[in-house]
C-alpha cells in the first residue's frame, strides 16, 4: 500500500488535535488512546477494521498509561497515530506493530518535554498583559500561542514519519527472516504486561491481587471474553463492597 | 450598602465550559495550570468586579502555580467561584485564603482524581471495548468515545457544580465520608479482574522447550505447565515487572529490559 501526503498529513492533523483542546479535555482520554488512534488512522488509509485492531494491541502497552504532574512514560497516541499508520503501510501484524510502536513512542515524550518548557515563557506574557490591565489577552495567550506551539511540534514529526517511514520499515523487512519476525513476535507478547503492570500499581494490593490471579484464570483457562470477565467483575465488586462495608459498619456500632 | 452581586448559572458554566476546553492548554514546568485556572475564571471575575483594579487583582491571584487532576479537580473551581462571589460583595477574604484553599486541596484531588480517571475508569473503559474491537467488531472504539465523553463530562460538571452549591463542605465529604473510599475499592477489584483477563489475550506466551524422556516426548508447556495451571508464565511476568515496577525501576527502562528479554528468550527458543 502507498501512502500519500495528504493521508500522511491528516494523520498528523488528528494525531496534533488528540493533544489539543480542540475535543474538550476529554479528547485526552479518548482520541488520545491508541485505539481510537489506530481506528481514525484506519478510516484515513482506508482500513478502519484493521486499524482498530492494531490500535487496541499498541493500547494494551499503555494501559497503565498515568501522566501526572508531566512526567509520563512515552507518547501512547503517537504510538496509536503513527505505529498504526507504519504497519498499515507495511502490512505488519499486530504484535509487530506493538513492538515497533513503543520505540516511537518512548522518542516523541521529547516532544511533550520541549512543549511544556516553551509553554513557560507564555506565563510571563500573561503576566505582562494582566498588569497592563488587558485581562481578556489572558484568554488569547493561554490559547493561541501554545496551540501553535503544539501543532509545530506535534503535526510536523508526525507527518514526516508516516509519509517516510514506511520506506525504512519495508526496507528493514525486506531483510528480516522469518526467525527475527518471531522474536518480535515475543517482545509483542512481553510489552503488554508492563503496561498491566504500571495499573496493579495503582488498583492492586494484597485485598485486590487474588482477582488478578482469578481474571488471568477465566481468560486463559476458561477462555471467557473480556466482557463477560467485566460483568462478573462488577458484581464481584458491589458484593464484595457492600460485605466489607456492612460488616465494618457492625464494627463500629 | 451597596446591592449584591450575584452569579446566575449560566456565569458558572460559561467558567466551566472554558476549563472544560482549556485546562491543559498551556501546560508548563513553571506554572502548571495556572492561566487555564486564571482563563475559566474571567467570566466570574468580570461579572463580580466591575472595578478594573479590582478585577486586576483578582486575574493576578489566579495565575499563581496550580496543578490539580482536570475531571475530579473541578471541585475546588467551584468552591473558588463562590469565595470570589462573598469577596465581592464584601467578605473579607484574603488572597491567602484563596491559595490556601487552592493549594491544599489540588495535591489531594489530583491523587483522588488521577486514580479514578487514569487508573481505573479508562482502563477498565479500554479492556472492555479493546475486548469488542478484537471480535472484528468496529463498535469498540465508537462506544469508548461516547461513553468517555459521557461519563468524564458528567463527574467533571457534578465537580464544579457541587463545589459552587457546597463549598468548602462538598470537599470535607468527599473526602472524609467513606463513600469515596467504598468506589475506590469497589473499582478496584473490577479492575484488576479486568486486567487478569488482558493477560489471556494479549500476552500469549508459551515455552516451547521439550525434552525427550526415552521414547516419549516430554513438552514443557502442554506436558507440566498448563497442568498446574494454565497463564502460569503470563502470570508470573507480570507480577515480576509490577515487583520492579514498585521498586522503583523506571517504566522506559523496562520497556527496555522487556524488549531485550523478549529477543533473547525468542533467539534462543524459549518462547
Amino acid at each position: 500500500m502507498h501512502i500519500s501526503f495528504l493521508q500522511a498529513a491528516l494523520i498528523g492533523v488528528f494525531y496534533y488535535l488528540s493533544w489539543s483542546p480542540w475535543f474538550t479535555y476529554v479528547g485526552f482520554f479518548t482520541f488520545n488512546r491508541p485505539l481510537v488512534a489506530g481506528f481514525i488512522t484506519g478510516i484515513i488509509l482506508g482500513q478502519p477494521l484493521e486499524g482498530a485492531l492494531i490500535g487496541a494491541g499498541i493500547n494494551v502497552i499503555y494501559l497503565g498509561f498515568i501522566s501526572a504532574g508531566g512526567a509520563q512514560m512515552g507518547d501512547p497516541s503517537f504510538a496509536g497515530y503513527v505505529g498504526t499508520a507504519l504497519a498499515l503501510v507495511s502490512n505488519l501484524d499486530v504484535a509487530t506493530a506493538m513492538a515497533i510502536s513503543v520505540p516511537l513512542g518512548t522518542i516523541a515524550t521529547v516532544l511533550w518535554i520541549a512543549k511544556m518548557t516553551v509553554n513557560s515563557f507564555f506565563v510571563h506574557w500573561a503576566d505582562k498583559e494582566v498588569e497592563k490591565g488587558n485581562l481578556r489577552r489572558l484568554a488569547f495567550i493561554n490559547v493561541f500561542p501554545p496551540q501553535i506551539l503544539l501543532f509545530l511540534v506535534s503535526f510536523i514529526p508526525a507527518t514526516l514519519v508516516v509519509f517516510y517511514g514506511p520506506d525504512a520499515v519495508s526496507g528493514m523487512l525486506r531483510v528480516m527472516s522469518p526467525s527475527v519476525l518471531h522474536v518480535f513476535t515475543v517482545i509483542g507478547a512481553m510489552l503488554p504486561a508492563l503496561g498491566i503492570a504500571m495499573n496493579l500499581k495503582l488498583i492492586g494490593n494484597s485485598f485486590t491481587m487474588p482477582f488478578f490471579v482469578l481474571g488471568v484464570i477465566l481468560s486463559v483457562y476458561f477462555k471467557q471474553d473480556i466482557l463477560i470477565i467485566a460483568i462478573m467483575g462488577v458484581v464481584l465488586a458491589l458484593t464484595v463492597t457492600s460485605i466489607r462495608y456492612s460488616s465494618r459498619k457492625d464494627v463500629n456500632v | 450598602m451597596q446591592t449584591a452581586k450575584t452569579l446566575t448559572k449560566n456565569d458558572v458554566l460559561k467558567s466551566w465550559f472554558r476549563w472544560y476546553m482549556f485546562a491543559q492548554s498551556n501546560y508548563n514546568y513553571e506554572r502548571m495550570q495556572a492561566t487555564a485556572f486564571a482563563h475559566s475564571m474571567l467570566p466570574v471575575i468580570e461579572k463580580l468586579y466591575p472595578d478594573k483594579e479590582d478585577a486586576k487583582a483578582a486575574v493576578q491571584r489566579h495565575l499563581s502555580f496550580f496543578n490539580t487532576e482536570p475531571i475530579c479537580g473541578a471541585v475546588i473551581h467551584g468552591i473558588t467561584i463562590a469565595m470570589e462571589e462573598e469577596k465581592a460583595n464584601g467578605k473579607p477574604i484574603t488572597d491567602g485564603a484563596f491559595n490556601g484553599i487552592k493549594t491544599g486541596l489540588m495535591g489531594p484531588l489530583a491523587g483522588i482524581g488521577d486514580t479514578l480517571t487514569q487508573g481505573i475508569i479508562t482502563p477498565i473503559m479500554l479492556a472492555i471495548c479493546i475486548g469488542i474491537t478484537n471480535n472484528q467488531n468496529l463498535a469498540g472504539p465508537i462506544i469508548f468515545l461516547i461513553a468517555q465523553f459521557a461519563i468524564m463530562t458528567t463527574i467533571q460538571l457534578t465537580m464544579w457544580m457541587n463545589g459552587y452549591t457546597y463549598g468548602k463542605k462538598a470537599v470535607e465529604q468527599i473526602l472524609e465520608g467513606g463513600m469515596i473510599n467504598k468506589v475506590i475499592e469497589g473499582a478496584s477489584i473490577l479492575g484488576t479482574l479486568v486486567m487478569g483477563g488482558l493477560v489471556g489475550r494479549f500476552i500469549p506466551l508459551q515455552t516451547l522447550i521439550s525434552f525427550d524422556v526415552g521414547q516419549v516426548k516430554f513438552n514443557l508447556q502442554t506436558d507440566l505447565l498448563d497442568k498446574l495451571m494454565p497463564g502460569l508464565i503470563p502470570l508470573a511476568l507480570t507480577l515480576i515487572v509490577l515487583s520492579m515496577v514498585k521498586k522503583g525501576v523506571s517504566p522506559i527502562k523496562l520497556m527496555g529490559i522487556l524488549i531485550a528479554l523478549g529477543a533473547v528468550t525468542g533467539i534462543l527458543g524459549i518462547f
